[in-house]
C-alpha cells in the first residue's frame, strides 16, 4: 500500500515539475519589461523638471512678499499721534491693530497751529500784496478796536 | 539639509541613461532565455495556474530589474531568480489567502502524457492529483516547501537548501517528513487505486 501511495506522489510531483509555459512566455515577459523600463526613463525625465519648477514658483512667491513688505515698511512713516505700545512687535495687520497712545502728544513750543499766522480776531485776513485777478477788489482790513 | 542636497542631487544624476537601459535590458534578456521555464515550474508547483505562474515569473523578472546592478556579484543565478521568485509566489499566495481554489484541472489535463490514455483515464488521473496536491497544501510549510522545490527537476538538493536558506540535510528530512506524512494523509483519505 506505502509503495502504491509512493507512486502517487511521484507521478503527481513529476507532473507538477514537467509544467510547461504557454508559448511565447518568454517574448510577454521581455515586452513587459521593456514596457516598464521605458515608463521609468520617462518618469525620470519628468520628475526634476517639476520639481525644478515648483521651486522656483516658490522663490518667486518668497520673493514677491519679502519685497513687497520691505517696500511698505520704508514709504509709510508712522502716523503722528499713532504709537504702538513699547513691547509689540510691529509687522503686517489690519487697521484695527493700531493703537491710540494712551497720553495726549504734547508739541513743542515752536510748533503752531497752520492757521496762526492767517487769522485776526477769529477772521481770515488776505495780504493785500497777494496775487489777484484783475478786476478783483480786495477789501481792506478793519482798523483793529481800542 | 545634506540629505536635502542628496535627493536633488538624486534627482538630477540620471539613473536611467540609455546605455545603461539597454544594457540591463539585455542582459534580463539574456536571464529570462535561459531560466524562464525553471522559474515558471517553481511558481507553477505553488500556484498550479499557468497564467498566475506566468504573471509570478513576470513580477519576479520585474524585481530582478530593480536590483539589477547586484546582478554581477551573484554567485548563483538560478538560486537567486529562485528565491526571487519563490518570494514573490509566496506573497501572492498569502494575498490571495485562498488554497487551492484557483488550481486549473485543464492545466492538468494539458501535460498529462496523452499517449494509450482513454479521455476518462486522464479525468480520473487529474483528480487523483488534485486531491493530492490538496493534501500537499495540508502539510507543515517548511515540509510542503521542500517537497514543492523538489519536484522541480532542474534544482539540486543544495539549491533548494539555498534557496530556502537551510542546509541539505534539513531538506532531505523534511522531504522524508513531507512524504510520509503525505502516505499517511493518503491512507486516511483512502485515496488509492
Amino acid at each position: 500500500m506505502r509503495e502504491d501511495f509512493d507512486e502517487q506522489i511521484d507521478r503527481t510531483l513529476k507532473l507538477l515539475g514537467s509544467a510547461t509555459p504557454r508559448a511565447g512566455m518568454e517574448e510577454r515577459i521581455l515586452r513587459h519589461i521593456r514596457a516598464n523600463t521605458s515608463n521609468k526613463a520617462t518618469g525620470f525625465f519628468r520628475l526634476p523638471q517639476l520639481a525644478l519648477g515648483l521651486a522656483a514658483a516658490g522663490m518667486a512667491s518668497a520673493l514677491i512678499v519679502v519685497g513687497s513688505v520691505s517696500h511698505s515698511r520704508h514709504i509709510l512713516p508712522i502716523a503722528p499721534g499713532l504709537h504702538l505700545p513699547v513691547g509689540v512687535q510691529p509687522g503686517v495687520g489690519a487697521a484695527s491693530a493700531a493703537h491710540v497712545a494712551s497720553q495726549p502728544v504734547t508739541s513743542l513750543p515752536q510748533d503752531r497751529p497752520r492757521s496762526m499766522r492767517k487769522t485776526q480776531n477769529g477772521r481770515a485776513v488776505i495780504s493785500p500784496h497777494a496775487k489777484k485777478p484783475n478786476g478783483v477788489t480786495v477789501p481792506k482790513a478793519l482798523p483793529a478796536q481800542n | 539639509m545634506s540629505s536635502f542636497t542628496g535627493q536633488i542631487a538624486g534627482w538630477m544624476a540620471p539613473a536611467f541613461s540609455p546605455a545603461m537601459t539597454v544594457d540591463s535590458t539585455e542582459t534580463i534578456a539574456a536571464l529570462v532565455a535561459e531560466y524562464s521555464a525553471t522559474l515558471y515550474r517553481v511558481a507553477y508547483s505553488v500556484m498550479r495556474n499557468s497564467a498566475e505562474a506566468e504573471d509570478a515569473v513576470q513580477e519576479a523578472f520585474l524585481r530582478v530589474l530593480k536590483h539589477r546592478d547586484k546582478i554581477g556579484e551573484i554567485r548563483d543565478l538560478r538560486v537567486w531568480l529562485v528565491r526571487i521568485t519563490w518570494n514573490v509566489v509566496l506573497d501572492r499566495k498569502r494575498r490571495s489567502k485562498t488554497r487551492p481554489e484557483n488550481d486549473d484541472i485543464e492545466d492538468f489535463v494539458r501535460v498529462l502524457p496523452s499517449t494509450d490514455r482513454r479521455a476518462d483515464d486522464e479525468i480520473i488521473s487529474s483528480q487523483e492529483h488534485a486531491r493530492i496536491l490538496a493534501l500537499i497544501d495540508r502539510l507543515p510549510a517548511k515540509e510542503r516547501q521542500a517537497l514543492l522545490l523538489s519536484a522541480v527537476e532542474e534544482l539540486s538538493t543544495a539549491q533548494i537548501a539555498a534557496a530556502l536558506g537551510t542546509t541539505e540535510s534539513s531538506v532531505r528530512s523534511r522531504i522524508f517528513r513531507a512524504r510520509r506524512e503525505l502516505s499517511a494523509l493518503l491512507e486516511k483519505e483512502g485515496v488509492s487505486q
